[in-house]
């Protein structure tokens, strides 16, 4: 791994910026021959004001999907800092290999940059496959270990991605604030933290590790497995995930590790390991990473945009949406959608009864079931009638990363075992894990 | 008479969820100063209410009101800044209130279980646009929610509370 050189370069252009950046890390010519597909600045002031202030771009849909995805980026600053509204300012560059060559992220505040912030570009770059190396360009020196520690994730998941270096772009001018004096203010708060926190650390992974191989019999299992881990803990120590089958979910005091995934789990100083049996990454990629026509049913109109808009930012395509089950046994016969999100309680025919006729129709039907807590029973209606997962609200792109990524596993078990399809029992057992 | 002496064990989880609701799923930041229920013989309605009967042992109504400026900012969020056209803002207005009450309600529903230990229902969820009560004299529990976009106010009343819109 490349060692971080922070130092204080104020940004004002991006294609200067970018060649600066070369200039500095001794880049070649042909390693930065790259297009800015995305630089996007927009925001507002004193409220609902917004403008783009400036978007160039070659390649459409990919800007089309960066800009939505852009979208879930609110940062705001602290009202005694600043009276404005920011929503994001970033820039992706991509050479013609759609390299990412450049990423840079400017919350432009002292609010620490959201996990989920970093964490959704970075999915984003994974879902892309884009790769080699990557230049992170931020305004706050503070967010340098913050972006550090998700970069190493990031590369830790992505094979292909082999070097990254940080630029840190001071918000303060360069002549007020020197750059040793910003690297020792952090590595003195770093040290005063650190051993309190390492203990938590380990004795909270090594419980949650115990717990695994009690409860799964050894080192090498299939499952799914919740490491509720929190915060501050996470930030200040390792952990390895040699596996692209984890999900990230914040709750206000942790931060849940979902890995789906067959291989190991371990555990040695102050790093947890999982890593991820080898697999055939074309087969595995093929269910949730191409892109699907969806249909989505839901009475609610809110449920049915807000579907529409995560499931289009993963790069699918919603076919048609439908009000209830009547509806969308028509549309299924219509569209002939990869995947149907389903309600539940609807009108003229629920979603239990509407998947009972669409499998009558269609036995390869693939039906995600969406619903709330207390309706378990009626989830469990549904897989009876051939329903394959489903999703709890409030929907959130997680856990429909998480959903697909099941079909994806379950796809595998079939090409694996030519002979039988999966015992709708298994099914089950994963739906209430 | 005071609601059940003001001693409920339903709101206090519903309105932590819709807390943890607003902050965490929508990211809306809640203004420190609203934590106090208030026991009251009417309930203060805001633009957009929804309302949810609880079936089984419990028979209480579940209250959202959210006003027009904060469901504003959750229809933005949970469209992720979609674009509404005129012709479908109150629809999506509507849908946003009885699935956000439907989804927090949903959530902390297996918190309300009956004697025998099972799960009580709920009935689908009804909106009512300013919302006014035939009744003068419900009894009712409830709290205001303060954001940085608007506030709500979820509660809970007796059964006999009669909703139609003015």
């Amino acid at each position: 791994m490349e060692t971080f050189t922070p130092f204080v370069q104020k940004t004002d252009d991006i294609t200067t910026d970018i060649n600066n950046v070369a200039e500095k890390f001794n880049i070649k010519n042909n390693e930065v021959d790259f297009e800015i597909i995305s630089h996007k600045t927009y925001y507002s002031h004193n409220k609902g004001k917004k403008q783009i202030v400036d978007i160039s771009f070659t390649d459409e849909q990919l800007v089309k999907s960066t800009l939505e995805f852009h979208q879930e980026y609110e940062i705001k600053i602290q009202p005694k800092i600043r009276d404005t509204e920011f929503k994001i300012v970033s820039t992706l560059a991509i050479n013609k290999n759609k390299t990412l060559v450049y990423l840079f992220i400017d919350p432009v505040s002292v609010i620490p940059l959201k996990n989920s912030s970093i964490k959704k570009m970075i999915n984003y770059i994974l879902k892309k496959k884009l790769r080699l190396g990557l230049f992170v360009d931020i305004f706050e020196p503070d967010l340098e270990l913050e972006v550090k520690k998700f970069l190493k994730v990031l590369k830790t998941n992505n094979k292909l991605l082999t070097k990254y270096k940080m630029l840190v772009s001071s918000a303060v001018e360069p002549e007020q604030q020197s750059k040793s004096e910003m690297v020792f203010h952090y590595k003195r708060k770093k040290k005063r933290d650190s051993q309190e926190k390492y203990y938590a650390f380990k004795d909270e992974l090594v419980a949650e590790y115990i717990k695994i191989k009690k409860t799964k019999g050894g080192r090498s299992c299939l499952g799914k497995y919740i490491l509720p881990l929190k915060p501050d803990i996470v930030s200040s120590h390792n952990i390895e995930f040699n596996t692209e089958s984890i999900l990230i979910e914040e709750n206000d005091n942790t931060i849940n590790y979902y890995a789906n995934f067959e291989g190991e789990v371990k555990y040695e100083e102050n790093t947890l390991r999982i890593i991820e049996n080898a697999t055939d990454t074309e087969e595995e990629e093929d269910f949730p990473n191409r892109q699907l026509n969806i249909l989505v049913v839901d009475d609610a109109l809110i449920i049915r945009r807000s579907l529409k808009k995560m499931l289009e930012q993963l790069g699918h395509n919603v076919v048609a949406e439908s009000k209830d089950g009547i509806e969308s046994i028509l549309d299924y016969v219509k569209y002939k959608p990869d995947l149907v999100t389903m309600d539940i309680t609807m009108p003229n025919m629920n979603g239990i009864e509407a998947v009972g006729e669409i499998k009558k129709i269609d036995p390869d039907a693939k039906i995600i079931m969406v619903t709330s807590h207390g309706q378990e029973e009626m989830v469990i209606g549904a897989i009876k009638a051939g329903a394959k997962g489903y999703l709890l609200k409030p929907i959130t792109i997680p856990k429909i990363i998480h959903e697909l990524q099941k079909f994806s596993l379950r796809q595998e078990k079939k090409q694996n075992n030519s002979t039988l399809a999966v015992e709708e029992d298994d099914d089950d057992d994963d739906f209430f894990m | 008479m005071l609601y059940k002496s003001c001693n409920d064990t339903i709101l206090p989880p519903i309105v932590s969820r819709t807390l943890s609701f607003l902050s965490q799923d929508m990211d809306i930041k809640i203004n420190k100063n609203s934590t106090k229920y208030k026991c009251k013989k009417r309930f203060d309605f805001n633009s957009y209410t929804s309302i949810i009967g609880l079936i089984g042992n419990k028979k209480d109504i579940v209250i959202i009101s959210f006003t027009n400026e904060l469901l504003n900012a959750l229809v933005e969020k949970l469209t992720m800044g979609g674009i509404i056209s005129k012709e479908e803002e109150y629809e999506i207005k509507i849908s946003a209130s009885q699935e956000i009450l439907n989804t927090i309600l949903g959530n902390v529903l297996d918190k309300f279980r009956t004697d025998d230990d099972k799960m009580i229902d709920m009935t689908t969820p009804q909106s009512f646009f300013n919302a006014n009560s035939r009744d003068k004299k419900v009894n009712t529990l409830s709290i205001d929610i303060d954001t940085e976009h608007g506030s709500l106010s979820v509660g809970i009343a007796n059964g006999n509370l009669i909703l139609e819109s003015q």
